[in-house]
C-alpha cells in the first residue's frame, strides 16, 4: 500500500509519527504544517493537482486511505440536497431507482467521472426539486429539535430526581440531630432513670421511617412552552400545522336556464351598446356603467326561457 | 303560521336590538340550532309602512340567495303581529375575532378569510346586489370556522339605469370615497372598497380608516391613500358634494403594512383604489396572484375562535361574545344605521 504523504512536503506517517493529515475536495492529503504555509491567504491552488481551494475546506482525515475520506465528504454533500425519504415515492422500485442514482453520482464524483456532467444533473435535480429538499431539510431539523428537547426534558425529571432525594435526605439526617439533642437535652434535666430516657430515645429513633424510593413524583410543571407547544426560545418554524390546498379560483357562473348570454366584455363589440345612452360624468366618477345594466337587462330577458310548467309555479 | 312559531323552541335570549330581539332557538322537527330574529312592532310610523322596511328588505333579497358564505334564512313565519325570520346559528362575528387579543392571525387565516368574504360578495354581486353595509361586525363566523356575509337591511338590487341610491349607506369607516362625494349611482366597487378595508383591519387590527365624521373621513382616506385629481379619477369634480382636498401623496401601503406580503399589497391597494372603475371586481380580484400563492388558506377548523368561545363544549356555550355581536348587530354597532329615505329612492 501507497505511504500516506504530504503532497507538499513528502514527508509521511513513517517519518513523523505525529504529523496531522488534512485533505481536501480533491481528495490530496496534506499535513498540517504545509496547509499553514501554503494557504496563508485563505486559498490557493491544490501543489498537486492545481485545483483551486479554499483552507476552510480542509478536514482532518479520519481513515488512512484519503479516498475513502473523500467520499465520506463527498456522501455529506450529496445527501445534502437527496435528502428524500422512503416516504416521499410512492412504490419502492422508484426509490430503489433513486438510492441507484445516489450512489452513481457519488461514485462519479469520487472517481471523477464525467464530473461536469454529473454537477448538472445535481443542479438539475436541485432547481426540480427544491420544495421537496427545503421540506425534508426542515423536517429534519425539527426531528432533531424534537430530539434535543426530549433529551432536555429527561435531564431536566433526573435532575429534579436527584435534587428531590437530597433533600429527603438532609431531612432525615435533620430529624436524627434533633432527636439527638433531646436526648441529651432531656439527660440533662430529667431527674428520670438515665436508663430509661435512653431506651425511650432508641425506639424513637428507630421511629424515623427509612427513606423508601419514592414513586416518581412529576416535576414540576416549568412554563417554558407557549400553550401551542413552542417552546419561548425556539424559532416559530417548528410549528406543524396541517395545510389545507392551495385555493384555486374556480369561475362561478350564472344559472340562467336561458340562451347563453353575452360576457360583458363582449356587450361592445357585439353591439349592444349601440343604441343605449353614454354615462355622464357623476355616474363615471361614480363607478356606474351603462353596461352593466345592459348585461343585467339581457340576463333578464334571456333567464328562465328554457323553463318548463311544472305543477309549481 | 301558530304551528310554526312552536316548531322551534327558545333556547336562550341572545340580544336586543333597535328593530329585533334575536333568541337562539332548536327546530324541533330537524334538531339544528337556529336563529330567531323576531323584528319589533311597535312606532307609529312602523305600523304606518306595515312591514319593517329592514326586515322586508332582507326578507326580500335573502329567500333568493343560497351560497355557502352568505347567511340562510331557512323561514319566515308570522305570529299575531309579529314577524320571526329564521336563520342560521352563527357563533361569533369577525370584529369579536379582530378585536380578540388572545388571537394571533397568521398569513392564512387571513387569506381564507379574505377567500370565504370575495366568494360570498362575488355571488351576492353576479345576483345583482349590493350588500352596502360591509364591516366585520356583519361577517359572521360559526365554529366550523364558515364565513357567511350577513344583515342585508341595506342591501339593494343594482345594474338599473336612472334608478338612483342613496349615498347615505355603508358604515362610515368602510364607505366608499365615492359615497361620501355623494354619488347617487354607483356600482359594486362600493362593497369592494369596504372589504379592502375589512382586509387591512385584519392585518392592522385595529379600523384602517377610522374617520370621525364624514369630512374627517374622506380626509383620512386622502391623507393615507393621496389625494384624486381628474388623471387619477375622471370626473370627480362633477359628484355633488365634491369638496376639494389639498394635495396629499400616498404613505405606501409597504410603510403601513409592514409585515404583509406583496402580493396582498397588491390586492389592498387594487381594492383601496380611490377611482371606484379602477378596482377589481370580486372574480378579478380572487384571481389576483395572492389568493393561489403560498401559504394556503387556513382549513375551517384551524381558524380562530375569540376566547370566550374557545374550550367550551358545544352545548354549554358562553354566550357573552354572541350577545355582543346581537346587540351590535341590530343597533349598527357604533354607527346609527338607519336609511335615510328622501324621494329619490
Amino acid at each position: 500500500m501507497e505511504e500516506l504523504a504530504c503532497v507538499r512536503c513528502m514527508s509521511s506517517k513513517f517519518r513523523n509519527p505525529n504529523l496531522v493529515f488534512s485533505f481536501n475536495i480533491c481528495g490530496h492529503t496534506m499535513c498540517a504544517n504545509c496547509i499553514e504555509v501554503a494557504f496563508v491567504k485563505g486559498s490557493g491552488p491544490c501543489p498537486k493537482c492545481l485545483i483551486p481551494l479554499r483552507r476552510n475546506g480542509f478536514k482532518l482525515q479520519q481513515f488512512e486511505d484519503a479516498s475513502v475520506d473523500v467520499e465520506v465528504e463527498t456522501r455529506k454533500r450529496v445527501l445534502l440536497d437527496y435528502n428524500k425519504t422512503e416516504d416521499d415515492f410512492d412504490n419502492i422500485d422508484d426509490y430503489n431507482d433513486y438510492l441507484v442514482e445516489i450512489e452513481d453520482i457519488i461514485y462519479n464524483l469520487v472517481k471523477n467521472i464525467n464530473v461536469a456532467e454529473t454537477r448538472e444533473r445535481i443542479e438539475l435535480y436541485k432547481k426540480q426539486n427544491k420544495d421537496i429538499i427545503m421540506r425534508n431539510r426542515m423536517k429534519l431539523k425539527r426531528e432533531e429539535q424534537a430530539l434535543d428537547e426530549l433529551i432536555e426534558e429527561e435531564k431536566m425529571h433526573s435532575q429534579y430526581k436527584r435534587d428531590e432525594i437530597l433533600r429527603d435526605e438532609a431531612e432525615q439526617r435533620n430529624k436524627k440531630l434533633r432527636v439527638d439533642a433531646e436526648l441529651i437535652d432531656s439527660l440533662a434535666c430529667s431527674n428520670s432513670d438515665a436508663k430509661d430516657i435512653v431506651n425511650t430515645y432508641v425506639h424513637k429513633k428507630e421511629e424515623i421511617p427509612v427513606l423508601k424510593p419514592k414513586s416518581i413524583s412529576k416535576p414540576p410543571i416549568n412554563f417554558t412552552k407557549f400553550s401551542t407547544g413552542v417552546k419561548f426560545n425556539q424559532p416559530s418554524l417548528s410549528i406543524q400545522i396541517k395545510e389545507g390546498p392551495l385555493f384555486k379560483y374556480e369561475p362561478v357562473s350564472h344559472q340562467l336556464n336561458g340562451p347563453s348570454c353575452p360576457e360583458i366584455s363582449q356587450l361592445e363589440s357585439l353591439g349592444y351598446l349601440k343604441y343605449i345612452r353614454e354615462e355622464n360624468p357623476q355616474e363615471i366618477a361614480g363607478g356606474f356603467l351603462i353596461k352593466t345594466s345592459c348585461l343585467h337587462y339581457i340576463q333578464e330577458c334571456v333567464s328562465a326561457l328554457y323553463e318548463r310548467k311544472t305543477g309549481k309555479v | 303560521m301558530d304551528s310554526k312559531s312552536k316548531k322551534y323552541e327558545i333556547i336562550e335570549f341572545l340580544g336586543e336590538g333597535q328593530f329585533a330581539t334575536v333568541y337562539k332557538a332548536k327546530d324541533s322537527v330537524t334538531g339544528n340550532i337556529v336563529a330567531v330574529k323576531k323584528i319589533k312592532v311597535g312606532t307609529v310610523e312602523d305600523a304606518k309602512d306595515g312591514v319593517n322596511r329592514t326586515a322586508l328588505r332582507e326578507i326580500k333579497l335573502l329567500i333568493e340567495l343560497d351560497h355557502e358564505n352568505i347567511i340562510a334564512l331557512f323561514d319566515v313565519f308570522g305570529h299575531l303581529s309579529n314577524i320571526s325570520l329564521v336563520y342560521d346559528f352563527m357563533d361569533t362575528d369577525l370584529e369579536v375575532i379582530i378585536k380578540d387579543s388572545s388571537i394571533v392571525f397568521t398569513q392564512s387565516h387571513i387569506k381564507a378569510y379574505t377567500i370565504m368574504t370575495l366568494k360570498g360578495l362575488e355571488y351576492l354581486h353576479m345576483n345583482w346586489i349590493l350588500h352596502r353595509d360591509l364591516k366585520p361586525n356583519n361577517l359572521l363566523v360559526n365554529k366550523k370556522g364558515v364565513l357567511k356575509i350577513a344583515d342585508f337591511g341595506l342591501a339593494k338590487r343594482f345594474g338599473t339605469p336612472d334608478r338612483l341610491h342613496t349615498h347615505r349607506v355603508v358604515t362610515r369607516f368602510y364607505r366608499a370615497p365615492e359615497l361620501l362625494f355623494g354619488a347617487r349611482a354607483y356600482g359594486p366597487a362600493v362593497d369592494i372598497w369596504a372589504v379592502g378595508c375589512i382586509v387591512a383591519e385584519l392585518l392592522l387590527r385595529v379600523p384602517f380608516l377610522p374617520g370621525e365624521s364624514d369630512l374627517d373621513q374622506l380626509t383620512k382616506i386622502f391623507t393615507t391613500l393621496g389625494s384624486p385629481n381628474e388623471e387619477t379619477w375622471p370626473d370627480v369634480a362633477k359628484l355633488s358634494d365634491y369638496v376639494v382636498f389639498k394635495k396629499f401623496p400616498a404613505i405606501p401601503l409597504r410603510e403601513i403594512f409592514t409585515a404583509a406580503p406583496n402580493e396582498l399589497l397588491d390586492v389592498i391597494g387594487g381594492m383601496l383604489n380611490v377611482n371606484p372603475l379602477k378596482r377589481p371586481s370580486c372574480s378579478e380580484a380572487l384571481q389576483m396572484p395572492y389568493f393561489s400563492n403560498r401559504p394556503p388558506p387556513s382549513l375551517g377548523s384551524q381558524l380562530p375562535l375569540p376566547s370566550c368561545l374557545r374550550d367550551s363544549n358545544p352545548d354549554d356555550q358562553d354566550t357573552k361574545g354572541q350577545k355582543r355581536k346581537f346587540t351590535d348587530y341590530l343597533e349598527g354597532g357604533t354607527q346609527p344605521k338607519r336609511l335615510v329615505f328622501d324621494s329619490l329612492v
